[in-house]
């Protein structure tokens, strides 16, 4: 192994008395690449903020952190400063929000080269452009000029690393790099991550949840569990032969498309019958953009372009497709939360599409949202938001006992009823989110993204309630997701659509196992493979 | 295509404003004949000169006139004094608008420091005394403000008149100094306003992930505040200083009566008390149109401030 660069020494990280990261101690060689594996509260992300040193100020550290021969815990503000940035930089999750929105990405690369290399404006603004072309940007000299809203996902992550790399640091930490884009994306991002590292002869410490991304990526591995290290030692052999039973777990719960290339062929489902419960009929959304200038003709999105497909009672059909496809905004029709632009939507015999009254279609359809936080009213108790579509269809008298049943059905117990969301976990709202799409008694359950907030462990038990609920309540399921082992998991059919049509669908096993277009193919190739290969897909 | 948009706005604002002036002065008991004349007037008196002034036509014919006159500068004439109103509006102007741009230059200068400070030092002893003097600088009405200024600065030591205006023309400096205590004490409210605004707004954008991301570059705390922070910062305040524009004004009405100047705020209420109702449609139009002007100036800076702005 190669000279060491940094020792982390028993690090404990407490705010108040309360311990969050525990005798956490590690080390790692030049050039070396460490991935931190742990789901969210395991205190990874708090382990690379104490590196570098931007701890928030409630937060108190304590322990050795030795870089390159230097203590860094207890070094002064003006010393870290002279480290961050220069010697050790970092990549965080976020892009869009991780960029300052009102200043050229140029100028925020060109930011650590004149700080610590002491460049003119005119060579940092030179160099900026360079360090754009190296992480694969086209057009380096005018993407300089952008701000970060005018550049897709990717490449805003690829600035970061830019950035990061700027001063040509000895470490680089990634926080979930990779985990706000899609899988194509992700492929290529992760790709340009480890070739501009490695050309840099930096050493990296990956962050993730997502222990496909740290196989394909790294060589040694470190897995926390609470605060602590359960397991650490080289990647093939931690994922191959886990010593500790957290891993283990970690390690079953990587869905069955990961774990091998080939895509075990589902069984073919029971063919269709009846008449459908949905039929949506050549059905098209266009957003109209205003105008730039004056004589620019308006630009029109079509975020759905003549999308047609039935669902069949009791089915759990899948929407697969990368972001800004259309996925969200079918489903927003499909409940009436939209209207399209025209084309037809029928759900149990109620015309969606004519948006007239929609209460009648309330019983029948309901939906589930992504996020677990942000679609729960956070100053209604647990009852109320469960009562809440009740009272508002009409059905009167006292509701807590149908609260109570909805809450034993997802698993929660019935005295939560009085409380508040912020007192639970991600998973523990995505059920309240669920009892609460229960309570009218719908017989379609739409589901946008229901697990794609939530740690591994928690979506294998979320998606194995879905299952459970779906016999129980003799739902049919729509499942819309950009991760396709959730959807193969869990459907039976399933659409691929791109840029707002559908451009492939059928049966799960044979749409995954035998995809007829190139897009479905490189959707399926990108998933992140415990054998790395999907990198160089 | 923005600036357009925005001028585009302004524009039909303007036009409803001036209706709404127009309609609101046209409700308000008082006949403008009725007030030329005099109480003993007798009626076939009062008709003839409703007649002379145009009152006897339909509201929107009238207002279609005021309007074509308007446009052109013609705000008509003082039923009192008879003399011509935009002339006098606009001599009147020359007070009140340096007035309140002083005072909005000396909000922003007051109330931009303090907030930042303050945010820079969140719950801190720093922190806590600015909370306590924007906490006063709200409880004081801006008259009573005026009136410590005269007695400290004015009576006291003598450096500053009490009251008066000598005239741009006459003394350029001595009307600077004229207006610089009336100017003070309207600041010194707004900007305990604004100080809160600018302080949260801080607050908030130093917790934005890109100002992590500044100071794993290697910038200091103060370095990613000032660079990375305050343009952010500016932007939701900027919306409020617009706004509280027209508070500003409003404020005039009163300041301008505590210092003696002849602004438009004093001729508003001189108008008001003699019942000359198209000397105060007309400043009140102006005011409304000054308050909307300020406001275009806003979003259009805003534009430069965030390129989100108008490019969807």
């Amino acid at each position: 192994m190669s000279a060491e660069l940094l020792r982390v020494d028993d690090l404990n990280v407490r705010v108040g008395s309360t311990p969050l990261v525990q005798g956490v101690s590690f080390t790692l060689g030049r050039g070396e690449r460490l991935g931190i594996i742990g789901e969210s509260g395991s205190g990874k992300t708090l382990t690379a903020l104490s590196i570098m040193g931007l701890l928030p100020d409630n937060l108190d550290a304590s322990g050795s952190i030795q870089f390159d021969g230097t203590e860094l815990l207890g070094l002064s503000e003006d010393d870290l400063c002279e480290v961050r940035g220069n010697a050790i930089s970092m990549i965080f999750q976020e892009p869009m929000t991780a960029l300052n929105p009102v200043m050229r990405i140029g100028k925020q690369i060109a930011e650590p080269l004149k700080l610590h290399q002491g460049l003119s404006s005119r060579e940092a603004a030179d160099t900026a452009v360079r360090l754009l072309d190296s992480v694969g940007i086209d057009r380096p000299e005018s993407r300089v000029r952008s701000f970060a809203h005018e550049l897709s996902g990717g490449q805003r992550q690829r600035a970061m690393i830019a950035m990061a790399l700027a001063c040509g640091p000895d470490l680089v930490i990634a926080d979930e790099p990779t985990t706000a884009l899609d899988v194509t994306v992700q492929a290529k991002v992760l790709g340009v991550l480890k070739e501009q590292v490695v050309a840099n002869d930096a050493a990296l410490i990956l962050i993730t949840h997502d222990l496909p991304v740290v196989s394909a990526i790294t060589e040694r591995v470190l897995v926390l569990r609470g605060g602590t290290v359960v397991e650490q030692g080289p990647t093939d052999v931690v994922f191959g032969r886990p010593a500790d039973d957290y891993t283990t777990q970690l390690v079953d719960a990587v869905p069955p498309m990961s774990t091998t290339a080939n895509v075990a062929l589902k069984p073919a489902p029971e063919p269709v019958v009846g008449t459908p419960l949905v039929s949506v009929r050549d059905v098209h959304k266009h957003y109209r953009l205003r105008r730039a200038r004056l004589r620019e003709p308006a630009m029109v999105v079509k975020a759905l372009d003549g999308v047609s497909l039935d669902i069949y009672p009791g089915e759990t059909f899948g929407v697969v497709g990368e972001s800004g496809s259309g996925k969200s905004t079918l489903a927003r029709i499909m409940v009436g939360l939209n209207r399209p632009t025209s084309g037809s939507v029928v759900v149990d015999g109620i015309d969606v599409s004519a948006g007239s009254d929609l209460r009648p279609l309330r019983d029948v359809a309901q939906m589930v949202f992504q996020d677990p936080m942000g679609s729960l009213d956070p100053r209604m108790r647990i009852g109320d938001i469960i009562a809440e579509p009740l009272r508002s269809l009409g059905t009167a008298g006292d509701h807590s006992q149908r609260v109570r049943t909805l809450l034993d059905a997802v698993s929660m117990p019935a005295n939560i009823a009085d409380r508040y969301p912020h007192e639970f976990s991600g998973g523990q709202r995505q059920r309240i989110a669920i009892a609460r799409a229960l309570a009218p008694n719908p017989t379609l359950l739409i589901a946008d993204e229901p697990v794609s907030a939530l740690d591994m462990s928690v979506q294998t038990v979320t998606l194995d309630l879905l299952k459970q609920l779906k016999e129980q309540f003799e739902l049919t399921m729509v499942f819309i997701s950009h991760d396709l082992s959730v959807v193969h998991e869990i459907c039976e059919r399933v659409i691929v659509m791109e840029r707002g049509a559908i451009v492939e669908r059928g049966d799960v096993g044979q749409v995954f196992g035998r995809p007829s277009t190139t897009y479905t193919e490189s959707l399926i190739n990108s998933i992140p493979r415990l054998d790395g290969g999907f990198l160089n897909a | 295509m923005y600036v357009v948009r925005r001028v585009g706005v302004f524009l039909v604002s303007l036009l409803t404003a001036s209706i709404l002036v127009f309609v609101v002065m046209s409700i308000l008991p008082g006949d403008p004949a009725r007030v030329i004349l005099g109480t003993q007037a007798t009626p076939e008196a009062v008709e003839s000169l409703r007649e002379e002034l145009g009152l006897n036509r339909s509201l929107p014919t009238q207002y279609l006139d005021w309007l074509s006159h308007a446009v052109r500068g013609d705000l008509g004439e003082s039923v009192f004094t008879g003399q011509a109103i935009g002339p006098q509006v606009a001599n009147r102007l020359k007070i009140t608008a340096p007035l309140a741009l002083m005072a909005l230059t000396f909000t922003v200068l007051l109330s931009f420091p303090l907030g930042v400070f303050a945010a820079a030092r969140h719950r801190q002893a720093g922190d806590n005394i600015v909370s306590v003097i924007s906490q006063l600088g709200l409880a004081i009405p801006a008259f009573w403000a005026g009136l410590m200024l005269v007695t400290l600065f004015a009576v006291r030591l003598r450096w500053f008149p009490a009251g008066g205006f000598p005239g741009w023309g006459d003394s350029f400096f001595g009307s600077l100094k004229a207006l610089l205590l009336p100017a003070l004490s309207l600041a010194i409210v707004q900007s305990a306003i604004i100080t809160r605004y600018v302080r949260s707004a801080v607050l908030e954008t130093l917790r934005e992930d890109y100002i992590r991301t500044a100071r794993s570059k290697g910038l200091t705390r103060s370095q990613a505040l000032w660079r990375h922070g305050l343009r952010n910062a500016a932007i939701p305040v900027l919306t409020i200083l617009g706004l509280q524009f027209a508070a500003l004004l409003s404020g005039t009405v009163v300041i301008e009566s505590v210092f003696v100047l002849p602004g438009l705020g004093r001729m508003l209420l001189d108008g008001i008390t003699r019942r000359d109702l198209p000397l105060v449609q007309g400043g009140a139009f102006v005011i409304v149109a000054f308050i909307l002007l300020i406001n275009l100036i806003v979003d259009l800076t805003y534009r430069l401030l965030d390129p989100r702005v108008g490019a969807r």
